[in-house]
């Protein structure tokens, strides 16, 4: 799965953004230019699922590729060869590369498994008459949510098990064979302990982050079906309330927004936070990309957004430079990325599934 | 008294009878004497301070320097339903924290760290709370002598004194007789009653086998697995070894659920492991000390050890873990040539040389001449100094204890050259001392006396008579062993259908629809 989605990865980045850029959105760097690479280049749904990888082993996975004549190495980027780009499209995994959703999921994905282990674990033990147990999460955050939730139920627990039973069986009954038996092999219940991450990674016979990624695959997949598909999913859209969160923005955007909000510019923003204007037009970028209701025209006239739009869409090309001078040098870097971001971006994408 | 004590026990705890030790400790702890207890690990040391905590009026604090098992036994309380327990460590929130402050009273067994002692905010706290026991554990800890020594430990009469001197519970599973002295000394009571109970365990018997390298260690435990196929802990040094040793093995020995554990693991995975072994769903666990603390595993029947630990402390703990059930059990320790280049590396590790200690010291004197006096956040003094916490922690405990620093504050401007000796002087000593220690225990290996004497002779007086065999210099051999076995069983066929149904509890549910 890690090779589709470096592969896929690379494909996309069509060689303007070295592999590098590919380990930190796999990695989940919360920089402005990781974020505005996911965006610009589709790749908001690898965004962090593989959290935690050491940089050696993903230069390892990239010369892995590059032995099998999938890569081709050109300094510090890689392209991807006809005979990468043909095992992409024959891959059998490729068709389940489109439910990532990393960007939106990010944390929420692990805190709400950990919410619904925990929760089946406390009530079929509690139903079971097992009151010691050592719980599978020692989250205080999620102990203190199962807190709540088990005050509400605690005398019916029986309950939202066979309705959890319920939702979950119709989805693990859509997943291929292998990742319905993985995600059950991980759960704990009645005096069982489910396998870790390592144990079923041994058993698949993956890499630790060949499985990992399919692991958050899996996760994702029931955050999908949780929360975009058609399917009523009562109780468990419960595990997910305020988990997700609906506008990624790294802190220092966050804080440009708030100011924005209160009706400061630009210029203001910068004499503010003692920011320098590239930093706080960075900010600008990130959220428009995050945000559907961002105020172009207050930064570029709807004439100017239509002329933009024309010259990206004739260049094929997202380099900045290019399309620049396409258009003569009359509009502003700043003014050609808030229109890539808001027309190109992926932000309804990352909603549709 | 007695009866009531037996009732309690029960009525809290649920257990029938005292372990030894545990009836005579609590009797003078509940007399208001102050006590010092050496029990052996395994033998239910928490107890002597958790019954009193539920007999006596007001708060028992108990002083930890393991974080882990502090959360171990708070974790443990409460699946328990003893909601009226809580740490104070570094993980501790900042919102939980302040919420416990202002609620203090309502706990009846507060565990904290010596570090947080440091804080006068803290302690402050503690004084206006009636404070009805006080206890050390790990009390070897206030050693110099002892295999752990902490710094911090060494101010803990400070807090007795503000206390106003609660009755105070001193206890550690592994003192020499030296090191109970000391503790007594250290905390400024002379008159404690001693407990000292042997800690040698009558039904674990012990081996040591002499090897040409580490692969054919590996040889070894998978020939003794196959023929004993018993609960079992493989301890190692490193962590890339567990994982390793767990592949081969699991390799080798098709029919057992193998699997590693240490320290570098991500936290759902270690707790999944650490249970999955408690609950009798793996056999065998290729570990590092981590693992281990706070576990109390009946049935093991076999510790080997892969590397030895750097102490005969910590190895006689280790050990302990096997047979809790009183069954025939067996420390079998794997001996080759070179195994004690890596506690060496350990230690130099652990301690500064002259060169860093010459370097800090420089930093120091440079900050002085720039008429700075206050040093920076920990992880940024860490960061320009290139050294780590724990070579820190120790220069600046001797910093403080010769009267320079205070908690990050340079007092003293002069004076600073002497100080580089007298450090210098010490850490070489520790590292002196703490290779012998290395040193004992591969002599121990070596004897060709008894290994049971061995062993124990240096911290107590008689040594117990073995119930199954004693050890491979006198009467055991594995050939003849023959434990009490258990296998896991593994799954022939897995149907995440029939197992998904399973977890979720719905096999009533299936019955109910057919017969209705």
């Amino acid at each position: 799965m890690l090779t589709e989605i470096i592969l896929d990865s690379l494909k996309k980045l069509k060689q303007e953004r070295t592999s590098a850029a590919v380990y930190h959105l796999l990695v989940g760097k919360r920089s402005s230019q990781t974020l505005q690479d996911a965006h610009l280049y589709h790749l908001t749904g690898y965004f962090g699922i593989a959290k935690g990888m050491e940089k050696q082993v993903f230069d390892k996975e990239i010369e892995k590729l590059v032995s099998k004549g999938f890569l081709l190495q050109i300094g510090d980027k890689a392209v991807v060869t006809q005979k990468g780009m043909d095992f992409l499209k024959d891959s059998e995994s490729k068709k389940l590369l489109q439910h990532y959703n990393g960007l939106v999921y990010d944390r929420a994905s692990d805190l709400f498994y950990e919410r619904l282990s925990l929760f089946i674990q406390t009530a079929a033990n509690i139903e079971r008459g097992n009151h010691r147990f050592i719980p599978v999460s020692d989250n205080q955050e999620v102990l203190r949510w199962m807190k709540n939730y088990y005050a509400v139920y605690r005398r019916r627990l029986q309950e939202p098990l066979d309705q959890l039973y319920d939702e979950m069986l119709v989805f693990l009954n859509r997943l291929p064979e292998q990742h319905a038996e993985i995600f059950v092999k991980r759960l704990s219940g009645y005096s069982h302990f489910g396998m870790s991450k390592v144990q079923l990674a041994a058993l698949y016979d993956l890499d630790k982050y060949d499985f990992l990624v399919l692991y958050q695959l899996i996760l994702h997949r029931l955050l999908n079906y949780v929360i975009y598909d058609s399917t009523p999913t009562p109780t468990l859209s419960f595990f997910a309330r305020g988990l997700v969160k609906e506008v990624f923005l790294t802190d220092s955007a966050r804080k440009t927004n708030d100011l924005l909000k209160q009706g400061r510019n630009v210029e203001e923003i910068c004499r503010i936070r003692k920011l320098k204007e590239s930093t706080v037009h960075d900010h600008l970028i990130e959220i428009a990309y995050a945000n559907p209701r961002f105020p172009l025209s207050d930064y570029v006239s709807s004439e100017a957004v239509s002329e933009i739009g024309k010259q990206i869409e004739r260049l094929e090309s997202r380099k900045l430079k290019d399309i620049k001078q396409a258009l003569d040098d009359r509009y502003s870097y700043l003014q050609i990325r808030l229109v890539m971001a808001v027309y190109r971006a992926g932000w309804q994408k990352g909603v549709e599934q | 008294m007695t009866d009531n004590l037996k009732s309690a026990l029960e009525n809290y705890f649920g257990h029938q009878t005292f372990r030894e030790g545990q009836r005579e400790i609590i009797e003078d702890v509940l007399l208001g004497k102050d006590v010092l207890g050496i029990l052996p690990t395994g033998s239910g040391k928490s107890v002597c301070y958790q019954l009193p905590a539920r007999m006596m009026p007001g708060a028992v604090l108990v002083i930890s320097p393991l974080i882990s098992l502090m959360m171990d036994q708070e974790k443990q309380l409460a699946a328990a339903g003893y909601k009226d327990v809580i740490a104070f460590n570094s993980f501790l929130s900042l919102q939980k924290k302040q919420k416990a402050y202002q609620n203090l009273s309502a706990y009846k067994l507060i565990y904290a760290s010596p570090e947080m002692l440091q804080k006068k905010g803290f302690v402050k706290k503690l004084c206006e709370l009636n404070i009805s026991l006080f206890v050390v554990d790990e009390a070897h800890c206030i050693s110099q002598w002892g295999h752990e020594f902490r710094p911090d430990y060494l101010k803990l009469h400070q807090t007795i004194e503000a206390l106003k001197h609660p009755p105070v519970l001193a206890l550690s599973a592994t003192a020499t007789p030296e090191v109970q002295k000391d503790i007594s000394f250290q905390l400024r009571k002379p008159a404690m009653v001693r407990h000292v109970y042997p800690m040698d365990r009558e039904n674990i018997a012990f081996q040591v086998d002499k090897l040409e390298d580490p692969s054919e260690k590996m040889k070894r435990i998978s020939s003794v697995l196959k023929a004993h196929p018993v609960p079992t802990m493989v301890y190692f040094s490193s962590r890339n070894w567990t994982e390793k040793a767990a592949a081969e093995l699991s390799a080798a020995l098709p029919n057992m659920n193998i699997a590693f554990y240490h320290g570098g693991m991500e936290q759902s995975d270690r707790i999944l492991i650490q249970q999955q072994f408690m609950n009798d769903q793996l056999d065998v666990i290729c570990c590092t000390s981590a693992f281990g603390m706070g576990i109390n595993k009946q049935n093991i029947r076999l510790v080997i050890h892969f590397h030895l630990p750097p102490q005969v402390e910590s190895f006689i703990q280790e050990v302990g873990r096997a047979g809790r059930d009183g069954l025939s059990s067996i420390s079998l320790v794997l001996l080759s040539p070179n195994d004690d280049l890596l506690p060496r590396k350990l230690i130099q590790s652990e301690l500064p040389d002259s060169k860093e200690i010459h370097r800090v010291i420089h930093y120091i004197k440079s900050k002085i001449q720039q008429g700075v006096y206050h040093l920076p956040e920990l992880d940024i003094l860490l960061e320009s100094l290139q050294i780590s916490e724990t070579k820190w922690r120790f220069m600046r405990y001797h910093f403080e204890y010769h009267g320079m620093m205070d908690n990050n504050q340079i007092v003293s401007s002069l004076e600073w050259e002497n100080i580089e000796k007298k450090i210098s002087r010490v850490a070489a000593r520790r590292t002196r001392y703490k290779l012998s220690k290395v040193n004992e225990l591969l002599w121990w290996a070596e004897q060709s006396e008894c290994r049971r004497k061995a062993l124990f002779a240096p911290f107590q007086d008689t040594i117990k008579q073995p119930t199954y065999r004693c050890c491979d210099k006198c009467d055991f051999k594995f050939s003849e062993w023959s434990p009490v076995t258990k296998v896991t069983s593994q799954l022939e066929s897995f149907n995440w259908k029939q197992a998904f149904k399973q977890i979720m509890l719905q096999g009533d549910r299936d019955e109910k629809i057919k017969s209705g």
